[in-house]
């Protein structure tokens, strides 16, 4: 399969054919993952959605070197339609030894990742939900990279800070991150996100960082918050509480499978697997079987998480 | 499916990337998005089949490190190795045995 073959009418033309036009003069600067965003290129419009998507990530002060991420106009005749019927989408990447590109309906981008990290999206649609969504995942992708150079990871999971610490659910679809997020809000923990989760390495071991990505549960901010990780945690959908050990291969295999972008990424496997290592001889492993109506968090034995 | 034969040649794909954590094997398929855990067994077959090696020889050196009997061996490791071949984990050098031959 080549390249945005499915999103691009011309993808060696990609993407040079794609022009320079930008939606506007405003930029906007976030506060990601320890790290400055500035994303450029914005309509007055534009900026004010995105300024209210990530309220409690937007920074006042101008740092001095962020990672620039231009918005620019696509051209819709360089783009293939939707398509048509049931289908799953998922943004087609391409990784290089310096850069990755990814296409998606109607979007398309490129991140250079030397000498510094800066990224290039063009996108047909301006306005509304699906332009801050595409903006949103793109920064989703480049905190992935982000974090992976950092030495930790942007993981597709849930988090839960209970006692101040970050007990990290990572997990695919359906595997009950959503469900535990829920009964753990009810019972009273902070949920950091029920779908995306970064965590960086620290002089004590490893911290989640506040993100603005969720589904249901986002974390508010402020962009700087970070709590300590105590355990990684796999969940099993069950009829009562239970709490076993997590072998450190199986850890390694689902964490593997839990990071987005960079894990199919050829040029960043060794890192990856370091990374990972890392953080799984950094913290508790556990595989937790729960019942979907709870509870979790009171019916847990102490120190079982 | 292919079919492999005691004496096929087989050797590890070069899109995979794998990592040992205590006696057991994560493997990652780097072009095929699949992601394997092995068991310490499995990843024995793996350590085993560093070099260019046939199922025969892998057997072998199963039984040599196991001290198991010759009995099954050689047909669960040709079984397993089958999988190992059907996830892209491992590639037949040679052609592979064709179905309803011999």
């Amino acid at each position: 399969m080549t390249f945005a073959e499915h999103y691009l009418v011309d993808p060696a033309q990609f993407p040079g054919a794609l022009g320079e036009r930008h939606w506007g003069a405003e930029s906007l600067t976030l506060g990601l993952a320890g790290r400055a965003f500035r994303v450029e290129g914005l309509g007055e419009n534009q900026q004010e959605q995105l300024r209210s998507r990530f309220r409690g990530y937007c920074l006042d002060a101008e740092p001095s070197e962020p990672v620039v991420l231009r918005v620019l106009r696509g051209d819709a005749t360089c783009f293939l339609p939707q398509p048509s019927g049931v289908w799953v989408y998922s943004l087609d990447l391409d990784h290089r030894d310096e850069s990755v590109a990814w296409a998606g309906v109607r979007e398309a981008g490129v991140l250079e990742l030397v000498p510094a990290f800066s990224a290039s999206m063009w996108t047909v649609e301006g306005a509304g939900n699906i332009f801050a969504r595409a903006v949103e995942n793109v920064l989703r992708l480049i905190v992935a990279y982000a974090l992976l150079e950092a030495g930790g990871a942007l993981f597709h999971g849930a988090c839960v800070v209970d006692d101040g610490k970050a007990v990290l659910f990572p997990g695919v679809s359906g595997s009950g991150k959503s469900t535990s997020s829920r009964i753990a809000a009810h019972e009273g923990r902070t949920v950091l996100s029920d779908d995306i989760v970064g965590v960086v390495a620290s002089a004590t071991g490893y911290e989640a960082v506040a993100l603005p990505f969720g589904s249901e549960f986002r974390f508010p901010g402020p962009w700087d918050a970070r709590f300590p990780v105590r355990a990684m945690c796999r969940l099993v959908k069950g009829e009562t509480i239970l709490v076993n050990d997590l072998s450190r291969a199986e850890a390694l295999g689902l964490a593997l499978a839990c990071t987005p972008y960079v894990n199919h990424d050829p040029a960043r496997t060794e890192r990856l697997f370091g990374n990972l290592l890392h953080l799984i001889r950094s913290v508790r492993l556990r595989t937790l079987c729960f019942p979907k109506d709870g509870p979790i968090w009171a019916a847990l034995p102490p120190g079982a998480l | 499916m292919i079919r492999l034969g005691p004496s096929s040649t087989l050797r590890l794909r070069s899109e995979v990337r794998l990592r040992v954590v205590d006696g057991e094997a994560v493997v990652l398929v780097q072009d095929r998005a699949v992601i394997v855990g092995l068991d310490s067994v499995g990843t024995r077959v793996i350590g085993l089949l560093a070099n260019d090696s046939s199922p025969q020889e892998i057997a072998a050196g199963i039984r040599r490190q196991l001290e198991a009997g010759a009995a099954d061996v050689e047909g669960d490791v040709l079984r397993f190795l089958t999988e190992l071949v059907s996830l892209g984990v491992v590639e037949l050098v040679d052609a592979p045995v064709q179905e309803g031959a011999g």
